[in-house]
């Protein structure tokens, strides 16, 4: 009987370090959406800045996002002028070593990992337990500012939940066929191609919500040609512990990601 | 060709998936003459549009970045060192941090010194801004007005934050003048299926 190894997505980079195996994972990233802040000013987000600057040095601000919905894509459709008529930036709030990125808007909290090295260069994914307890640190601060600043407690309504997967095709100077890493993906006549983009969608079991997965080819930063895998999983966070849903979403994400990669970028040992 | 599907809240923009670099780099040739890293030469076959999207920027980049990394160590000298893939990752977190909040700038000038550092550059008529990423991760950067005669100069965490500040307000400038700028067209892609 044969022992399935996965490369996984799930585990923490000691598990993954000891088999010689490094997780293909890119990015991580949490959001809590609640109910907006009303009234929040630039100087609101000046005092929240300085909560987070001590570990979050670096600020940026970039485009606030429309109001996360639980079907896919939906709020393509909706204008954001039409939902905020007068928004704030979404404020990031990132780390100095710019692996870590808190980003903030007056209806949610993300907190963001990123992978800043090659993969074959160091198993430094800290796994998924790990980040999930930064997130509930960075909303914790988030939470107790809103308390001591006298806003009403917050309904937290979607949550979500993403990992990007970024696996090389190439490997030890071998190029690498997507056949090779989509376990579903057989064409007939391996020819080549142009261009490679897909995009499905799978429900959640347990809670309104669903993963939409995209696999599609682009460049690693320096410039090898690698098979972006992204899966985000959207859900109700309606009086729940929103901290389980996360968990319930990261089990399937795990599932997919499981069923779209071939045995040999799993890793599976005989 | 974008066929992007816009989810989740990463850092990563989906739009960074999208192909728009030269299937050459994933493997440069042997023996291939050397890169022309300065101006806003073309890698592969020019497109005259001064203003990219983020996903051509980005592919764009990379592409120069791919020439970088063909760079062995002796290449410009005895001395002279390779850089770092490490270095090149740092360099493409920064500059997409930092240009994720605004307009984007046309691509830069990308040199690479002799110690393993890059140098990452915008130039115009009146305006230059030089952001250095040397090969122990330290970055320094320099803003000059060259109407005024006066410069910034920065380093580290000031460095960044001159270049979230500057880069951007050279795009206009490269609206203006429609300077044309490398990158490929989704022929140029080969990919084995």
């Amino acid at each position: 009987m044969g022992v399935c190894v996965f490369y996984t997505i799930q585990g923490g980079s000691e598990r993954e370090g000891d088999l010689g195996l490094i997780p293909p994972v890119s990015e991580v990233g949490f959001t809590v959406q609640f109910d907006p802040l009303e009234g929040l000013t630039f100087v609101d987000l000046a005092e929240l800045y300085e909560l987070y600057k001590p570990r979050l040095p670096i600020i940026q601000q970039v485009p606030p996002l429309p109001t996360m919905q639980l079907t896919p894509g939906e709020e393509q459709f909706a204008g954001a002028p039409f939902i905020v008529p007068v928004a704030l930036p979404r404020a990031w709030f990132v780390a100095d070593d710019s692996v870590e990125l808190v980003q903030f808007q007056s209806d949610r909290i993300s907190y963001n990992w990123r992978r800043l090295n090659p993969n074959e260069t160091t198993a430094e994914y800290p796994g998924y337990d790990a980040l999930k307890q930064r997130l509930k640190s960075e909303k914790g601060v988030l939470d107790a500012w809103i308390e001591r600043r006298g806003w009403s407690i917050r309904r937290n309504s979607v949550g979500e939940l993403l990992y990007t997967n970024t696996i090389p095709l190439m490997v030890d100077g071998e190029p690498r066929r997507i056949s090779d890493v989509l376990s579903f993906y057989k064409p007939i006549n391996k020819r080549l191609i142009q261009h490679f983009q897909m995009a499905w969608v799978v429900g959640l079991d347990s809670a309104p919500g669903a993963v939409t997965v995209t696999a599609a080819v682009s460049h690693t930063p320096d410039g090898i040609l690698a098979l972006v895998i992204q899966m985000a999983a959207r859900f109700a966070l309606d009086d729940v512990d929103c901290f389980e849903r996360f968990d319930e979403a990261h089990l399937k994400i795990h599932e997919i990601f499981a069923d779209t990669v071939t045995d040999s970028v799993r890793g599976v040992a005989a | 060709m974008t066929l992007a599907v816009s989810i989740g809240m990463g850092a990563t923009d989906m739009a960074t998936v999208m192909i728009a670099g030269p299937a050459s780099i994933a493997r440069p040739a042997a023996g291939a003459p050397p890169p022309e890293f300065q101006g806003n030469a073309s890698i592969q076959a020019p497109r005259t549009s001064a203003v990219l999207r983020a996903d051509e920027w980005s592919a764009a980049l990379r592409a120069k970045f791919a020439l970088v990394r063909t760079l062995k160590a002796g290449w410009d000298g005895p001395r002279s060192r390779a850089v770092s893939p490490v270095l090149l990752y740092k360099i493409d977190r920064v500059l997409r941090d930092s240009l994720a909040g605004g307009a984007i700038p046309p691509l830069p000038l990308v040199v690479p010194s002799p110690e393993g550092g890059v140098q990452i550059e915008w130039r115009h008529p009146t305006l230059e801004l030089e952001v250095y990423f040397g090969p122990h991760g330290e970055i320094s950067a320099l803003l000059e007005d060259l109407e005024a005669g006066t410069e910034i100069e920065k380093t580290d965490r000031d460095a960044i934050d001159l270049l979230v500040r500057w880069a951007p307000r050279f795009s206009s400038a490269a609206r203006d003048e429609a300077v044309p700028v490398g990158a490929t067209t989704s022929s140029d892609i080969k990919i084995a299926a």
